[in-house]
């Protein structure tokens, strides 16, 4: 007699968190409306621009001291 | 790199009635996903009228390709955009991806067909929507956009559970 190999088929949200995925931060995106979720990847793309500027700023300060 | 106005470039392309579907990074945003991007995707539709509103509408940013040398000859017209059907540009206010098709899904009716009207700074726009998006991403098969699928597939399952 041939057994059945029982298998369950994990869900979306499980398979997700298996993967390491943050649900929270899409639980918190789903509260907000499409023009929310976009300034907030606006700004924190400003914020990102505003680091690597400033990065960038002192790696030039320092290459002209030297 | 300037980031893309997209505020900008929405407001234009609607103000000028151009047929299109925010597809990609913005997209995915749009619906929640945690991610960020700094081009805007869209598929538009290929009717010679709707080309020629679309060349209208973003002519004035100076369209060029992306990745190619400054000097390397490219007219931003009705004629180039007829004969091919997907082009990386990039403009004075941002990166920008004009696609004929979309993997998976095929030309700009059937996108439409795969989308919804979203609110996005006050205007209504076409997104594709989350089903089409997951579509997409499973044409494509690229192995950076498995953790995106994963995902919208689970966005989209908390959107039903609602």
């Amino acid at each position: 007699m041939m057994r059945r190999k029982h298998t369950t088929k994990k869900s979306a949200i499980e398979r997700a968190k298996e993967w390491g995925i943050d649900l929270s931060l899409l639980e918190e995106n789903l509260r907000l409306t499409p023009t929310e979720r976009l300034e907030k990847m606006i700004s924190f793309q400003r914020f990102v621009e505003r680091i690597r500027a400033e990065k960038q700023r002192k790696n030039r300060m320092a290459s002209t001291r030297h | 790199m300037p980031l893309i106005d997209i505020e900008k470039v929405l407001g234009r392309l609607i103000k000028n009635e151009v047929q299109f579907v925010i597809i990609g990074g913005v997209a995915t945003t749009l619906h929640g996903l945690p991610h960020s991007t700094y081009d805007l995707d869209i598929c538009y539709e290929r009717s010679p009228k709707n080309i020629e509103r679309l060349v209208r509408s973003l002519r004035g940013w100076h369209p060029r390709l992306r990745g190619v040398a400054d000097d390397a000859p490219f007219l931003f017209d009705t004629r180039t955009i007829l004969a091919r059907l997907n082009f990386t540009l990039t403009t004075d206010i941002g990166d920008l991806d004009l696609f004929g098709e979309v993997a998976g899904i095929g030309r700009y009716s059937d996108v439409e067909k795969h989308s919804e009207v979203m609110d996005v700074f006050g205007m209504k726009c076409n997104s594709l929507s989350i089903e089409g998006l997951i579509k997409s991403k499973k044409a494509t098969r690229r192995e950076k956009d498995l953790g995106v699928l994963t995902e919208l597939q689970a966005l989209l399952e908390m959107k039903r559970k609602k």
